[in-house]
């Protein structure tokens, strides 16, 4: 498919959705999100319970773009090596040679990140903002498009170690995943009852169409200066919000803009952002880029992440409700 | 006390300069309301978003909240156009294709940066004098 003007990139969007749709039951919303992140080039982060389909959902999306994929399972004993790749003597040719790792992918799943020590999980950081990694000296650029999506389920403390802010930050969107609806959940049981546990999903997009959808994107979508005051006044407020403790990062207003533009396309076919854009995916870009204050946590009367959400979705309720609506 | 028949021939020397001043000012206050040269800020900017847009389109702005208003609604600065409109089509269905209308044509205008034509501005009218009865009547 040639991606030529903004309703191809919408037309795009739909035949990925309607391909996810053949697996996965539900979650429109975050397939948007992971839509929206690839246009954007940035990486998602899938944060949720276990056994509610993570994985899956970013199996089906891999599988319908004809990319290259590596599936990266974090354990407590994952080097950095393990991840971008090291220098191997070959004893034929009596040099070092360069076995390069699951990260030289277009995409790069990372499931369970947070059961990877520090260590491995700082050596994404370089990839992921520069798309390039450095090894031996050697620095090597990595595929374009390039995107990690990681899982992370945050009820399990054992074996398990917090992300770094850094790496929070670096992440574009964080879709939170909660359970399916009943009927939805009705027609996932009559689905593998016919089916089984079958994923054999078709690529539907090019990773020419994808680069050409992310240029265009760049380019052709209009943002008014009243829209760029608006998600810098909404960043700022949560700054300035008496329950964090740390705001989000100008990183975090770019990421706004970008996610901003990529809904406006996939869910109209807009070439301008208008204010309801930025309201929609303002929780998914900011969630994870603010810190709330310990206190304000240890007042809940269970301490868990359920409770740290509704902390979260209450101050980013108040920087949006604070912020003048530009017109 | 002011002597009119004094003033007058007072004034009567200077009557053609007078009567080009004043129509100066008309002509140019025509102008501005007929073209959009010239973005003015919203003298009722109390009444709700503090809009940076042309008269017309201002009046359209106006009697969005003030139905808005009057449906028993609170705005807020921090509510969008849709989200004013959505609010408002349920309880006003006659007016929803014309608000629907308003509703692209105004976002197309503030966000997209295209210009409002003159047919656009017959459901713009429409809307104003809608609003209006509307609002007497209540």
């Amino acid at each position: 498919m040639t991606i030529k003007k903004i309703g191809d990139i919408q037309k795009l969007s739909e035949d990925i959705k309607t391909e996810i749709r053949r697996f996965v039951v539900g979650y429109e919303d975050i397939s948007n999100d992971l839509i929206i992140t690839l246009l954007c080039g940035g990486h998602v982060l899938l944060e949720g319970i276990p056994g509610i389909a993570k994985t899956y959902l970013a199996k089906a999306f891999s599988g319908s773009l004809n990319l290259s994929m590596r599936r990266i399972q974090a354990t407590p004993d994952l080097m950095p090596a393990d991840i971008v790749g090291t220098r191997i003597y070959n004893p034929k040719t009596l040099e070092f040679e360069f076995r390069h790792g699951p990260i030289f992918s277009n995409l790069a799943v990372v499931d369970e990140i947070s059961r990877a020590p520090p260590k491995t999980q700082s050596a994404l950081l370089e990839a992921m903002q520069e798309r390039q990694v450095t090894v031996d000296g050697f620095t090597l650029e990595l595929k374009e498009p390039f995107m990690v999506i990681a899982t992370k389920n945050p009820i399990e403390f054992e074996g398990t170690f917090p992300l770094p802010e850094a790496q929070l930050d670096r992440f574009l969107m964080r879709p939170l995943m909660t359970y399916p609806g009943k009927k939805e959940e009705v027609e996932i049981l009559s689905r593998k009852n016919i089916e089984g546990d079958v994923m054999d999903v078709k690529p539907v997009a090019e990773s020419s169409a994808i680069l050409s959808a992310q240029k265009l994107m760049h380019d052709d979508v209009q943002v008014s200066d009243g829209i760029l005051e608006y998600i810098a006044e909404i960043v700022r407020n949560t700054r300035e919000h008496t329950k964090v403790m740390l705001g989000g990062s100008p990183r975090g207003s770019v990421a706004l803009l970008y996610a901003a533009k990529g809904y406006a396309i996939i869910t109209e076919g807009r070439s301008f952002v208008v204010p309801d854009d930025v309201k929609a995916v303002a929780f998914n870009v900011l969630n994870h880029r603010l810190i709330v204050r310990p206190d304000i946590l240890i007042e809940s009367p269970e301490v868990n992440e359920g409770w740290s959400y509704k902390i979260l979705q209450e101050i980013i309720h108040e920087a949006i409700d604070q912020a003048v609506v530009p017109v | 006390m002011i002597d009119p028949v004094g003033l007058t021939t007072l004034l009567k020397p200077y009557l053609p300069i007078l009567v080009f001043i004043i129509s100066a000012i008309l002509v140019t206050e025509v102008i501005l309301l007929k073209t959009d040269i010239f973005s003015r800020r919203w003298h009722g900017s109390h009444v709700g978003w503090k809009s940076k847009q042309n008269k017309k389109v201002n009046r359209t702005l106006t009697w969005i909240i003030l139905i808005y208003n009057s449906l028993g609604f609170t705005f807020k600065s921090s509510s969008t156009i849709r989200e004013v409109i959505s609010d408002i089509v349920p309880n006003l269905p006659s007016q929803s294709e014309n608000l629907n209308f308003i509703l692209h044509s105004l976002e197309d205008h503030i966000y997209g940066g295209s210009k409002i034509g003159r047919d656009d501005f017959i459901y713009h009218k429409k809307w104003v004098m809608f609003a209006k009865t509307h609002t007497k009547s209540r």
